[in-house]
């Protein structure tokens, strides 16, 4: 298989102009249909933006806010799907680079996330942008997901991305429509870093709406806006800039 | 004798108003049964029903009011029947009462109720005569405790569900601003779950000898365990 995916130009992450290898960080394999994918980008019909909402909903009342869910969202007659996935996170920049503050400093984040529980799967390559700034109804910000064969990691590496943290998500997926709905915990990877020796990073989960887009509709954001509305007082969904947290 | 004459037409006068109002407002409800039916929502039918209440308990009102005189104490006699059309009769009863008649009259002035109605009100009656005085009372008491009971425990449902909503609505603690944004931190930029800043090129060297400081550690731990409990055994049939 072939892909060819560029990373967002208008995002921050921009890397030194003199440095060839990472200039435009021109992601990751060969080149085949190129032209149709411009032409796509052009025109703005990729559903490469991403608007989601976020929020935390404590372990002792998991069970009420997935009830509701299940109420919610589509095919409630079934228990809502569960997933366990392991992601690892890489950092693609210069480290000799002097360090300058910035986005320009911090580089690439590729996420590489593989499901524990089903590895038939193939693994996903991951690349979010930072958040749009803008009076948007939800955070919205560049977002592509490549599945990839398992040996992504290895590639990485190659390419010079440094591994940066790692983490355990478990918990629920369910859609209501166009939108997806996430509610997991996250595990830091204890010492060891074996698949049960996990910590728990809080007492909660964390609760993600989102739903992929293009540039050119933006309507759909009301119905995220609509979906969390109805999930208050349980949780709260809002758009957190995680960079300012 | 002029003055009660006065009296009884103007507590008359009020009276027909009264029951003009009422039978008003049973025409509207009517016709909005006709014609809206189901279609029309459950509010506006009681508030129809809401108005009809108020105005007989304006009647009643009335009737009660010390200034009118005692309407038993007048009597009303059928002077003479006739079978022809009496046109006043029909416009003053809007057409419903065409003549002065056989037909009507007995039941217009009829001042017992009907007969059936009579006979199980002469049953009920002679029932209660029948009862015992002390099991009457003791009946009384029954239902009394009964009725008592059961409404003891609707309270007491009621204080509950009253309660339960509001407990709901002050610590309605399911999530945490504080953890949303740990949890939203470490999922965008690894705070929290990134290790330690470390040297570069040794991610598959580090875990090892953590692993292996770990295994003494822990074995320690059990064999100080263990003598606790042996400690412990021993001194307690002594104890005792």
């Amino acid at each position: 298989m072939i892909f060819c995916y560029y990373l967002d130009k208008h995002q921050p992450p921009k890397l030194h102009d003199d440095r060839n290898v990472f200039d435009k960080p021109k992601v990751i394999m060969a080149v085949s249909h190129n032209e149709n994918i411009e032409a796509a980008l052009k025109s703005q019909i990729v559903p490469d933006q991403e608007f989601l909402l976020q929020g935390s909903v404590m372990d002792n009342s998991l069970g009420v806010l997935i009830d509701r869910l299940r109420g919610l969202c589509d095919n409630s007659d079934v228990h809502p799907e569960t997933f366990h996935d392991h992601e690892v996170v890489y950092i693609l920049k210069d480290f000799n680079a002097p360090a300058t503050p910035g986005p320009a400093s911090q580089g690439v984040m590729l996420r590489v996330r593989r499901a524990v529980d089903r590895p038939d799967l193939p693994y996903q390559l991951r690349y979010v942008g930072y958040p749009e700034l803008g009076n948007y109804p939800a955070l919205l910000r560049n977002c592509l997901d490549v599945p990839v064969s398992s040996n992504v990691r290895e590639f990485l590496q190659e390419l010079g991305a440094k591994l940066d943290h790692e983490f355990m998500a478990k918990g629920y997926i369910m859609k209501k429509g166009r939108i997806k709905v996430t509610v997991f915990k996250m595990y830091k990877m204890g010492p060891g870093m074996t698949k049960e020796n996990l910590e728990p990073m809080t007492m909660s989960h964390l609760v993600e709406l989102s739903v992929l887009t293009t540039k050119t509709d933006m309507s759909v954001a009301d119905d995220l806006r609509a979906l969390a509305d109805q999930l208050k007082p349980l949780v709260q969904l809002e758009r957190i800039d995680y960079r300012r947290v | 004798m002029q003055r009660e004459e006065r009296a009884l037409d103007t507590a008359l006068e009020a009276i027909m108003q009264r029951v003009v109002d009422i039978k008003g407002s049973l025409q509207e409800l009517l016709g909005k049964i006709e014609q809206e039916g189901e279609r029309s929502d459950w509010p506006s039918y009681l508030n129809a029903y809401s108005v009809i209440s108020a105005q007989i308990y304006t009647l009643m009102k009335v009737l009660k009011n010390e200034k009118t005189p005692v309407l038993r104490n007048y009597l009303t006699l059928p002077l003479q029947l006739s079978a022809d059309t009496d046109d006043k009769l029909l416009a003053a009863t809007e057409g419903r009462v065409p003549s002065f008649s056989h037909d009507f009259v007995p039941n217009l002035l009829r001042t017992k109720p009907e007969p059936d109605v009579e006979a199980r009100h002469l049953a009920l009656e002679a029932k209660m005569a029948q009862v015992n005085q002390d099991t009457a009372q003791k009946q009384i008491n029954i239902h009394n405790k009964v009725v008592k009971h059961v409404m003891e425990m609707v309270n007491t449902a009621r204080e509950e569900w009253e309660t339960e909503t509001s407990s709901r609505q002050t610590h309605a603690q399911t999530c945490s601003l504080n953890e949303t944004q740990i949890l939203v931190a470490a999922l965008g930029t690894g705070k929290g779950i990134r290790p330690t800043q470390q040297p570069p090129q040794q991610p598959q060297a580090r875990p090892q000898p953590v692993a292996q400081q770990a295994t003494p550690a822990q074995r320690k731990a059990v064999s100080s365990v263990k003598t606790n409990i042996k400690a412990a055994s021993g001194m307690h049939p002594y104890g005792r």
